[in-house]
């Protein structure tokens, strides 16, 4: 069984390293692992989309369109432009966060209010999950920790063992921020268990 | 297989790094270019390995070809486009061969991620007769290019390693190896191989193709590899495509080519025996198709696309010719405001395209992160081709251009770029004797592809002090003789230099010299917040296209995240109603050119003789609402226009709407406005209702772009509150009419006596025109329930429709004593008109002095004509005498308390009642929109029509400016929002075309 990820996010919200963290974590849980990744003009503030694949015998990173099990978006825009990516049914894991595009685009069209965005996503998503994760990195005094709450979360829905999203971290993240993702990542998983024994 | 000490996960670049590493590499060269740069960065971490940015891929492969040429294995890496750079060197190296192994990387890109185009190197290794290698997987990237090593030596030949992408980005497991010492093969002299003489080539090429080719093709055979399955689907591909194919169809027959030229024909020829049906499977050019079909073997027809990545959805449906059954049909969604690259809060490049649009330059551009200048609102390229072209394009241009051309045209190039194609260009322009104006963006790295080091950083690739290469001396060296720096941030004097060099008719160099933001992350002073006080929403600021200004429902806002306090749009903010390039104008006209100052002024305004009569000037803030000191600059820099444009009662201040009065006059005199009309016509027919300083400002920016504009008037005249609202004494109408004239002289339709909704319906307008822009103003007054006024016959009027009746010519009779309510303009005018009727004039308005509304400068005029002001009070009753107004209950009031505005509400004191005798009462507290005629038709509205931003209103093709749709209450900023919905109107129509 492939387990299917794709991620979608706005440049500099740190979804490229989340997408890496996601394989690391995989690759040491022994899966086989294949990523692939459009960056580049990430920094400067395009849209990003990254693909993590992870099972017994995996050789392409490509994700067909309808086949991801989970979308992972950091950003609400993002996860409609990429919603088609996830299978029917499947889980949407999205960060409570809008980032307003340029206003050269939103004279093209407008931000969609958050009635549509729910609407939309529940046209194909099975189960919808917002998750305050720059609310809960804010908490922590560190916005830029919200991929690693996003992470926390994520780590709810999949079967990739605690120690190994330990070890990823710790691994690719720089070496003075080790303890505060980690702290980052459990209030992600904290909340994502009270969310789903709430809506169990 | 997992991750264990020896197998890691990598991307496919430091897969073919690590792999050129293991097989022993010594040498390794190339220029950044998406998707291949992280090779080279990677490589460059293994002390091993000497590795160089060279300045341009052909230098970079004639250095590894040299490197290898002595006996050490060399690589060099580059994307699809690179290799065309290479294309000199690696034709001939292909007849050449080499001593030790040789590897190039074209790291192609399909899909245009990142290039300027999709080309297929397969084409061109096929084309140089070099042998092909086509990994899938990273795991692949590193053993190809060890392979590639051994069968570059063994058959003497050049290899390219050829990914995309997908590969080169992508992230697989990789087995780690031991790096080989490969000892350096001696170097022996041999000229008939190394000299690319006729007689020696000649020879070269046919053992190429006689003894080399065949011998690859053999060799190809062992990087073939078959996956068995079923009989009915046999697919032969490579790549990336390889990827899709196995996913698309686990059970089909797949033969993979890992060596694509030469192709193994034997062995495909013995793969396609006997099988039923046989497909080739690649992306971009049917590169393999057409070989394998010269095979004599036949293959299906399949509908894959020659352009774009190919994805696993693509590929079934084009097998199954069937809409893939697989895949869920596509969730319908919204239309989503696309989220493209844009150039950084603060970027330097910003400056110069901002100074270059205001300069109307015609651009030739280069490749890097400044081409992102060519997007809106910058707009300021014309044209970007390849690395190094805007030099010589300019060059070519400039030979058939005309003088007035000429002296708009202007080559931009980065600095890498430059150092990697510029200067020859260079060379030949001041060698042909060219005039062109080159401006180097210096932002002190190559930005786009992340930041590697170029000759001019002073840094290797490993991080180590270099020489310095520098732009200055090199094109003084090469006999330019101008050459200038600016400050990218200084806009001002950016303009004034690119200004001035465009007028000589001399070649010059201008540097704009200003690290890169993203890596030298500085912060220049105070993050920029905006004063909502003095913010006059003319949107100048939002011309620059920077990221950290927003815009919130209708109000700008800084993003305190993204800005850095660049003061580009501290620069730009003039505090003008209409949005006006004030900074450039006041230039020209310092300069004495009252032309182009003009028709910068028509940019954002088409009524400046108007507007430099009764514009309330929130220009002469001391610092304007981004927090720039702007008057003591105006005042530094034209002391000379601060002598001919005082401020009456501040001699010392600039007069800014005393220069746009006299630009306006001077544009009367010289312009007919037929200098104004499309240069192109358009079919399309917008009707604009009402012809007020929106509508007619939109009718011109509309006209402006070639579209056929109606503009429909209620009344008898043109002009709106331009006309009927501001008295004679303030705005002659003869100037009216001169300017109403140009868009006349435009062909712009005006039809008045027309009402919308009594004489022609809104939905028959609908039907007739393909935009409509509802431009009506707030033309009825506010109504205000006063006692006693049921037997009124006379001397009871209100403001809009006292001063309509004076300025259509009727004559209104106001008596001795007058009392006006309001604190607006309106109701000022109306003070001073019935003044000048002959009445006395008393204002009575709610609120404090400080708080009236009305412009400042008309209150002085007022209050110095002699018409008497009394605050803090509101009528209650009029008293009348057989039907004819005598007089005016009051009562005084007091500030209450606080409204959801933020003001408090004047309530009235207890027992403050007074009266007083008056023969006219005129009510002026405010005007409303009258929008039945919108009854019934759908589109949204309350007071206002409900429109975006930009002035779209809820129907598709219906649009609404000026006050009916902001409510702004000045004719300047209704201009801003007329020329707003312009842009809005023309977009609509464009992709309505298609």
């Amino acid at each position: 069984m492939i387990k299917n990820i794709v991620i979608a996010g706005v440049g500099g919200q740190g979804s490229v390293l989340a997408g890496q963290i996601i394989a690391q974590a995989a690759s040491l849980a022994e899966f086989c692992v294949a990523t692939s990744e459009v960056h580049g003009m990430a920094q400067r503030g395009g849209s990003v989309f990254s693909t993590v694949r992870y099972g017994k015998d995996v050789i392409s990173p490509a994700v067909p369109e309808g086949a991801a099990d989970v979308l992972l978006a950091f950003e609400k825009l993002e996860a409609l432009r990429y919603l088609n990516y996830l299978k029917a049914d499947g889980l949407a894991l999205v960060n409570d966060q809008r980032i307003m595009p340029s206003i050269e685009s939103l004279k093209l069209a407008p931000y969609p209010d958050e009635k549509t965005i729910e609407e939309t996503l529940r046209r194909r998503a099975g189960m919808v999950v917002i998750v305050p994760a720059l609310a809960i990195a804010q908490g922590l005094g560190v916005p830029a920790l919200v991929n690693t709450v996003m992470l926390g979360a994520l780590s709810v829905f999949l079967d990739l063992p605690h120690e190994k999203w330990h070890q990823a971290i710790t691994k690719l993240v720089p070496p003075k921020t080790v303890e505060l993702n980690l702290a980052a990542f459990a209030e992600g998983v904290a909340w994502a268990k009270r969310h789903l024994s709430v809506h169990a | 297989m997992t991750e264990t000490a020896r197998a890691v996960l990598l991307s496919g670049n430091e897969a073919i790094a690590r792999g050129a590493w293991e097989a022993g590499v010594r040498v390794g060269c190339g220029y950044p270019g998406t998707p291949s740069t992280e090779i080279l960065e990677a490589l460059a971490q293994y002390p091993e390995v000497d590795c160089e940015w060279s300045t341009n891929e052909k230098v970079a492969l004639e250095v590894a070809i040299g490197a290898a040429l002595a006996g050490g294995r060399a690589i060099a890496t580059m994307k699809h486009v690179g290799l065309n750079v290479a294309a000199d060197p690696l034709f001939s190296v292909a007849y050449m061969g080499v001593n030790a192994g040789l590897v190039v990387v074209s790291a192609d890109d399909p899909g245009m991620h990142s290039s300027q185009n999709e080309q297929d190197n397969r084409l061109l290794a096929r084309a140089a007769r070099v042998a092909l290698l086509e990994p899938s997987t990273p795991q692949e990237c590193k053993d190809y290019t060890i392979a590639a090593f051994e069968i570059s030596e063994r058959y003497d030949t050049p290899v390219i390693l050829r990914t995309t992408t997908r590969i080169s980005h992508g992230k697989g497991l990789v087995t780690l190896g031991e790096r080989r010492e490969v000892p350096r093969k001696p170097y022996r002299k041999d000229v008939l191989k190394n000299v690319v003489l006729p007689a020696h080539g000649r020879i070269r090429h046919q053992i190429l193709e006689t003894q080399r080719i065949p011998a690859l093709e053999k060799e190809a055979e062992r990087w073939a590899q078959v996956f068995e399955g079923s009989d009915d689907l046999a697919i032969i591909t490579s790549g990336a495509a390889f990827l899709y194919v196995r996913e698309a169809f686990p059970n089909a027959t797949i033969l993979k080519l890992g060596m694509t030229h030469p192709l193994p024909k034997t062995l495909i020829k013995n793969f396609c025996q006997g099988k039923k049906r046989i497909i080739v499977i690649e992306e971009l050019e049917p590169y393999l198709t057409e070989q394998v079909r010269a095979l004599g073997i036949t293959t299906e027809e399949l509908d894959l696309p020659r352009f774009g990545e190919l994805s696993v959805g693509v590929v079934r449906q084009a097998v199954e010719r069937a809409r893939d059954r697989a895949t869920p049909p596509p969730v319908s969604l919204p239309l989503l405001p696309p989220r493209p690259p844009i150039l950084c809060a603060g970027c330097m490049h910003r400056g110069v395209f901002y100074v270059l649009k205001q300069l109307d330059a015609i651009v030739s551009g280069d490749i890097g992160c400044y081409t992102l200048g060519a997007l809106a609102p910058l707009n300021a390229m014309d044209t970007c081709m390849n690395m190094g072209a805007s030099l010589s394009m300019a060059h070519g241009m400039a030979k058939v251009f005309s003088e007035e051309e000429r002296k708009r045209l202007v080559a931009v190039i980065g600095d890498s770029t430059f150092y990697h194609s510029g200067v020859p260009a260079l060379i030949d322009i001041l060698y042909n004797r060219g005039q062109i104006v080159t401006i180097i963006l210096d932002n002190h790295t190559t930005a786009m592809t992340g930041h590697q080091e170029h000759p001019g950083t002073g840094r290797t690739i490993r991080g180590e002090p270099a020489p310095v290469i520098e732009l200055e001396s090199l094109a003084k060296g090469l006999g330019m003789k101008n050459v200038q720096r600016v400050d990218p941030y200084d806009l001002l004097a950016a303009w004034r230099t690119i200004d001035e060099a465009l007028h000589r008719r001399e070649p010059s160099v201008i540097i704009a010299d200003a690290p890169c933001v993203l890596k030298e992350k500085r912060r220049f002073g105070e993050i920029v917040s905006v004063d909502r006080t003095k913010c006059t929403e003319c949107y100048a600021c939002t011309e620059l296209g920077c990221p950290a200004i927003e815009v919130k429902e209708g109000h700008i806002e800084i993003n305190t995240l993204l800005c850095i306090a660049c003061t580009h749009c501290q620069q730009v903010c003039a505090d003008c109603n209409a949005g006006i390039d004030i900074p450039q104008v006041l230039e020209l006209v310092h300069q004495k050119r009252y032309a182009d100052a003009f028709k910068v002024l028509m940019r954002a305004n088409p009524f400046p003789a108007v507007a430099g009569r009764v514009c309330p000037h929130p220009c002469d803030h001391e610092v304007n609402a981004l927090g720039w000191p702007q008057e003591k600059l105006y005042a530094k820099r034209y002391p000379d226009l601060v002598r001919e444009f005082p401020t009456p009662g501040y001699p010392s201040k600039l007069s800014v709407r005393d220069v746009e009065k006299f630009l306006g006059d001077y544009g009367i005199e010289h312009f007919s406005g037929s200098e104004f009309a499309p240069t192109e016509e358009c079919p399309q027919k917008i009707a604009i209702i009402g012809s007020g300083p929106a509508g007619l400002s939109a009718a011109f920016y509309l006209r402006r772009r070639g579209f056929r504009v109606t503009v429909l008037e209620a009344l008898e005249q043109p002009g709106g509150m331009m006309r009927y609202g501001i008295p004679a004494f303030r705005l002659s109408k003869e100037i009216l009419d001169r300017e109403i004239d140009r868009l006349l002289m435009m062909g712009v339709e005006i039809r008045c006596n027309v009402t919308v909704g009594r004489d022609v319906s809104f939905a028959k307008l609908q039907k007739e025109y393909d935009a409509i822009v509802i431009a009506v103003g707030d033309s009825a007054p506010q109504e205000l329930e006063l006692e006693g006024t049921e037997q009124i016959r006379e001397g009871l009027l209100y403001g809009v429709d006292f001063l309509r009746r004076v300025n259509r010519g009727q004559r209104v009779h106001v008596g001795r004593r007058v009392a006006v309510i309001g604190g607006g303009n309106t109701a000022i005018d109306c003070a001073r008109t019935a003044h000048r009727l002959g009445a006395e004039v008393t204002v009575y308005y709610r609120r404090t002095a400080q708080e009236m509304p009305a412009i400042r400068d008309e209150i002085d005029e007022a209050i110095l004509e002699g018409v008497r002001f009394e605050f803090q009070t509101n009528p209650i009753s009029v008293r009348a005498r057989d039907g004819r107004v005598c007089g005016l209950e009051l009562i005084r009031m007091q500030p209450g308390p606080l409204d959801k505005d933020g003001r408090r509400r004047p309530v009235p004191i207890p027992e403050s009642e007074f009266s007083v005798e008056v023969d006219t009462v005129i009510l002026a507290i405010g005007e409303r929109a009258d929008l039945e005629f919108l009854r019934g038709t759908g589109i949204q509205f309350t007071e206002k029509i409900q429109t975006t931003f930009m002035g779209v209103a809820s129907q598709p093709g219906v649009f609404a400016c000026g006050d009916v749709a902001f409510g702004y209450g000045t004719v300047t900023q209704s201009i801003a929002t007329g020329r707003r919905v312009a842009e809005a109107v023309a977009r609509y129509l464009r992709s309505a075309k298609r």
